[in-house]
Order: C-alpha cells, then structure tokens, then sequence
C-alpha cells in the first residue's frame, strides 16, 4: 500500500475542515475519480476531507462508538467500490456520500433495536432542541453556525419533525406518534422546514 | 396517478419512511422528474445538517478503511455509450442502485454491459439502461436486421419504455439518418427518434408510449427523419 502523505492533524473535538475547500485541497469529484481508478492516496484525501462529517452524522444516529465506526467503514469500503459509478448529474460527491452514510447508520440502528427502547432514550432527552447534548461536544464551526441558525429559524415542529427524523432516525410514523401529531402533518412539517432550509442556505443542485 | 407522493418526498431524503414506503416511493421517482429534482435538492440540504453533528473519527477507522481498499477494487464504470430518446428534455431519471446493477449483470449476461474507457462521468442515461433492464417485467425479442446480423430489443410496458440494442450496426450515409418507430396493430407509425451508431455496441432507449405499440422498428431516412417510415428503407421491424 502506497504511504499517504495527506494526514489532516485536526484538534480533538475540532471539526473536519470543510470538504473541498482550500485553495490546494482538490474537489471530492476529482479525489473520487482517481480513487475509482484505484488510486489509494486520492481516497485517503477523500476520507480525511469527509470523515468528521460522515463519522459525526452516524454517531448522532447510532448512538453507539463501536457500532458507528462499524457503518462508516462500510460506508467508505462502499464509496471506494462505487467510485467509478457516481453520477455527477445526482448532485455533489458530499451529499451522495452523506446520503449513503444516513441510510446506513438508519438500517443499523433500526434493526439493532426495538422501537420501545428508541422511545425510552428519547424521553429521557430534552425535547425543545433535542440536539443540545450534541451541540456541546463540536466547536462551532461558521457553517454549523451558519445551519443551527437556519434550524432556529424554522416552527417547533418543522425543527423537532426534521431532528427527530434525521438525527433520531425515527420513522415518519414514530415522529407522528411522539409529537402527538397526525401523520399527514409530520410529512408537511418535515417537507417544508427542509425547503426553507434549502432556501435559507442558499443551496441548489448544479 | 395523483401526485400525494409528493408529500413524502421530505420523509424519503431524511430516510424516515419505512421500508415498504420507501419501496413504492423508489418506484415513483423513476419516473417522476418533479420528485427527483426536488429530492435532489433537499439532499443537499440535508447534507448541510450533518455540519452540526460532525465529530473527529478514531484513529484505527482510518486505518481500517485504508487497509480495505487495498483488499478490492472499485467496480467498472456502466455503459456510456447509451442514446436515450426522450420526449422531456428534462429527463432524470433516478439512478438505479447497486442492486439493479448486480441484477443486470445478471440478465444482461453474455452482452455484458460495456466496460470499456468510461467518461469522467457515468451519466444518467446508462442509468435509464439499467432501470429498463431491471424492469421485473422487462422483455426481450430478437431484431432480425437487413443485414443478417441481429440487435435486441428490451420493452417494459410498465415503465412504458424499451431500447435497442444493436452490435457494429452499419454507419449511414452522409446526410442520412437511422430512425426508430413503434408500430400499432393497424401498422400506424409513430417517430421514438433519431440517432446515429456508436462503433461497436449501440444502445438507445426510448420513453414513447408503448400503449397501442405492437412493433418496434428502425428505417434510414434522411438527416432530421421523416414522419412515416420509408418502407424500403426499414432496416428491421420486430414484434413486441
């Protein structure tokens, strides 16, 4: 195996540097179209760029450090046997990759547990902004100040429907059920906080 | 067919739809343009959430990825050298996943879906190849060409479309062009478009309506084709 030359030195707890930012560091598409080529140093780039993020994203989900590191090798070792299939008219590498990594992290922790135990743990959070106990642990970042900001500015329930759903990994049906909503509700709630979301960041696809 | 599906597009990008759900919603965005371009956008949204949970990974994760890459390669490109013919210029059609690509491995079998040299790219049109192919009621007939060699043709009449696969079909004349036609009972024809051959294999797809369509053929006509097929012309007519 090649030696990697490209270690990203982060701080503990210290985000990953926003992927495909810098004036040197290469777009993910390029780093995953080497990699597709079997260039092993490009994927490492390609790792070091995105795992905070996709590493982040299955632990809030999870809940569990063996477990999510378990998906996200999955994850990457799925990435890495896809690389030459990414379809650049799908939308961006990042959301691709994080798709791949939310739907896993999802079938891991829904078919690691009963829904009653789910529940339980969640009673025990805060309700209000049930990602407190995550927002401690990351240093804000102007993009995480930039997305809590746009996640503040929705209702309470587009915020809870879409954290519930997301974060939590509950099932539309469940989210119905905790927020004592009806479901027809929670699917509007969920749909139009990310659209306003989606307008307030400011993103498209391409 | 009414568009409630619509409704839980936001439920399918955040994966908060059970697995039924997400079945027939999958379905729905093969050939709904609207759903998919707005699933492609909300993913991207999504994507910016995972900001607030983004936490530094274990060392040995790194490690362990590393040392998997090395144990297998990455998988082929699909097939670029797909012309699809369609009636929306806007036509995305949601790639198919990996799992449709193991199935046409499967069907597909001694064509083997091209590996040569992919673009930069895999695009959606080899996607809306692997869609048809996967059709669980996708057909295929033979097409018995002019010049003795023969091409397939692969229909699903529940995704309303087929393709034409043709192996080193003969270029046409400068100023020509080959078209390709459905048929109904009555022999009625209506254009499914225009295309010119890749070397080696050529595929195209259509999305015509295959409602009343009892044959599938393909005619050479002059550059920007004609409205009736020029019956001396047919290059293969197959029923379907």
């Amino acid at each position: 195996m090649s030696d990697v030359h490209f270690m990203r030195g982060s701080q503990p707890g210290a985000n990953q540097p926003p992927a495909a930012t810098g004036d040197d560091a290469p777009p993910l598409a390029d780093l995953l179209s080497r990699a597709s080529r079997g260039d092993q140093a490009a994927f490492a780039q390609f790792y070091d760029a995105t795992s905070g993020r996709v590493y982040g994203l299955v632990l809030r989900v999870v809940r569990d450090q063996a477990q999510a590191a378990e998906v996200v090798q999955d994850v990457y070792l799925e990435t890495w046997r896809q690389s030459a299939r990414f379809d650049r008219e799908r939308g961006s590498v990042l959301s691709w990759l994080l798709t791949i990594a939310h739907r896993r992290a999802v079938d891991r922790v829904r078919s690691a547990q009963a829904s009653v135990e789910r529940d339980h743990r969640y009673a025990e959070t805060s309700v209000e902004r049930p990602f407190d106990e995550v927002s401690e642990q990351v240093q804000r970042s102007l993009d995480a100040q930039r997305v809590r900001k746009a996640l503040d500015d929705l209702t309470e329930v587009q915020r809870e429907a879409v954290s519930l759903a997301y974060f939590g990994g509950y099932t539309h049906s469940e989210v119905a059920e905790m927020l004592q909503l009806p479901l027809g509700t929670v699917k509007t709630r969920i749909r139009d906080g990310l659209i306003r979301m989606r307008d307030a960041l400011g993103v498209s696809v391409a | 067919m009414s568009h409630d599906l619509n409704a839980l597009v936001g439920a399918y990008v955040l994966d908060a739809l059970s697995d039924d759900e997400r079945t027939v919603f999958e379905d729905h965005l093969r050939t709904c343009v609207d759903c998919t371009a707005e699933v492609l956008g909300l993913q991207e949204t999504a994507a910016e959430l995972t900001h607030l949970t983004a936490a530094e990974p274990p060392a040995f994760l790194r490690e362990n990825v590393l040392a998997g890459i090395d144990q297998i390669r990455p998988l082929p490109p699909l097939a670029d050298n797909v012309v699809v013919l369609r009636r929306s210029l806007m036509s995305r059609v949601w790639p198919a996943l990996a799992a449709a690509a193991a199935v046409v491995a499967l069907l597909v079998g001694g064509w083997g879906i091209s590996e040569h040299r992919a673009a930069e790219h895999a695009t959606a049109k080899s996607d809306a190849f692997t869609s048809l192919v996967a059709a669980p009621d996708a057909k295929t007939y033979t097409a018995h060409m002019k010049d003795g060699s023969t091409a397939t043709v692969v229909v699903s009449r529940k995704l309303n479309e087929f393709a034409l696969v043709a192996d080193r079909m003969p270029g046409v004349a400068h100023g020509k062009t080959y078209q390709l036609w459905t048929m109904d009972a009555e022999g009625k024809a209506t254009s499914a478009g225009l295309f010119t051959p890749s070397t080696g294999r050529t595929v195209v797809t259509s999305d015509v309506d295959l409602t009343k369509a009892a044959t599938i053929g393909v005619s050479v006509e002059k550059a920007g084709g004609a409205d009736t097929p020029t019956l001396s012309a047919v290059v293969t007519t197959v029923g379907i």
